[in-house]
């Protein structure tokens, strides 16, 4: 993005756009495309979705579609006025249209829930690693919801500890101390839950 | 007990555990807009509001979702966009108002005003003044003002004549070929308000009389949309 708009200047700004003045509607477009055409490569990736150009485009031109839609409806249903505020609103556009073009892909219902057996990692069969996968629901379901967001992106999402430090707001060594608390506290759940003597069988199998 | 803690990470590091992935993400009403969303990743919010979205995040897949690919938005690399395709936006912007005749005018019982018009005014503005020997066709010695507006669509000219006539707006339309002026024959003419179709004419023109309200009408050419009318009709303040 070139220049900031400042505070209330939005206003202004989308009020030009949904009169549809020639050099409000240029501005935008050089303003906001790319944030627009990343924010589609970013979900398509999330999903897993393997997109052609052409695929990417069409959701593209959806987004501006959608913008242009009786009258502007969508700018004109804008209520912050601050620029941030307005590209958080525009992300949300970005978000719904293109789940809303994966769905009509029917992308979600062929997507496998479950991701690729990594049997060959851990030394476990395929049944054994189900059983494991069993039990870890079971004691994450206890988890506290901090700790619980915490395992989401740690072990499920197997982010690195740089993303989830941004994504949470936490230092390194925070991140090492907490993951350490949480492996702590899946253990005392086991034993709560009476899980222990099958989680250490695996603990020991490993 | 510190062993198995050490062994058991390493073992969650090493197994893939499923992720509702594949699920279609439904949003909630207690789901999050981008820019609490944003602030919750920018750690900008007070402790407990920040406590209070770390919580629904561990439980909503959809603003999860948004989450990451917010993360991946802010620190990730960003590709430039195709000229081309920043072309085809401005095309999908403009070339969607060339189809869009907006009037909105704003009425008192001498005069019209206009407030906005993308098409060409034939009458004089900005102000109407009575229209001369108009009289007759009103009746009762009053007066009436009239404007017409025209607009090409595509392959078709469209006439728009308002009129005041008495506590009603008399909107005649009229639909000619653009190159010899004659009026077009398999045009339709519809009338829509408040998302309800009123009237249709299957004629190359049409006369409506309308109420102090917004109006859509659909110009359709054997069918095919070729453009659209709005009409905002509203009372002077």
């Amino acid at each position: 993005m070139d220049t900031i708009l400042q505070d209330g200047e939005i206003t202004n700004f989308l009020e030009a756009c949904i009169n549809r003045d020639e050099c409000a509607w240029d501005e935008f477009i050089a303003k906001y495309s790319k944030l627009i055409y990343n924010y589609i490569i970013k979900t398509l990736k999330r999903y897993n979705f393997q997109f052609q150009s052409d695929e990417l485009e069409e959701i593209y031109n959806r987004i501006f579609t959608a913008l242009l839609e009786n009258d502007c409806r969508r700018l004109q249903n804008f209520r912050g006025t601050t620029e941030k505020s307005f590209t958080a609103y525009l992300r949300e556009i970005c978000f719904h249209n293109t789940v809303d073009f994966l769905r009509e892909k029917r992308f979600f219902l062929d997507i496998e829930d479950v991701p690729e057996s990594s049997s060959t990692d851990s030394g476990f069969d395929n049944l054994e690693l189900r059983q494991l996968q069993n039990i870890i629901g079971e004691l994450k379901k206890e988890l506290n919801p901090r700790h619980q967001l915490f395992f989401k992106l740690i072990f499920e999402e197997e982010l690195s500890s740089d993303e989830v430090g941004r994504i949470m707001n936490l230092k390194l060594n925070a991140i090492h101390q907490l993951k350490f608390r949480l492996v702590n506290k899946l253990i005392q759940i086991a034993k709560e839950k009476n899980l222990y003597n099958d989680l250490e069988t695996f603990i020991r199998d490993f | 007990m510190e062993r198995d803690v050490e062994k058991l990470a390493e073992m969650l590091d090493s197994i893939s555990l499923p992720r509702k992935r594949g699920d279609m993400p439904r949003r909630t009403p207690d789901c999050l807009t981008e820019e609490r969303l944003e602030a919750y990743y920018q750690g900008t919010l007070p402790k407990p509001e920040g406590m209070e979205i770390g919580n629904h995040l561990s439980n909503c897949q959809y603003c999860f979702d948004r989450l990451i690919i917010l993360d991946e938005l802010m620190a990730g690399e960003h590709v430039e966009v195709p000229r081309r395709l920043m072309a085809g936006a401005r095309q999908t912007i403009f070339g969607s108002s060339n189809r869009v005749l907006e009037i909105v005018l704003s009425i008192t019982q001498k005069a019209i005003r206009i407030i906005k018009n993308t098409g060409e005014l034939l009458t004089p503005e900005p102000v109407l003044q009575p229209a001369r020997g108009q009289e007759d066709k009103v009746g009762h010695g009053q007066l009436s003002d009239f404007l017409i507006i025209s607009k090409e669509f595509q392959d078709l000219k469209m006439d728009v004549q308002i009129e005041c006539v008495n506590d009603s707006y008399k909107v005649i339309l009229n639909a000619s070929d653009p190159h010899n002026g004659t009026p077009l024959s398999g045009a339709r003419l519809a009338l829509f308000s408040g998302g309800r179709e009123l009237s249709s004419i299957e004629d190359s023109e049409a006369i409506f009389y309308l109420k102090l309200r917004k109006y859509l009408i659909k110009v359709l050419f054997e069918e095919r949309e070729m453009g659209e009318i709005r009409l905002d009709l509203r009372k002077a303040s």
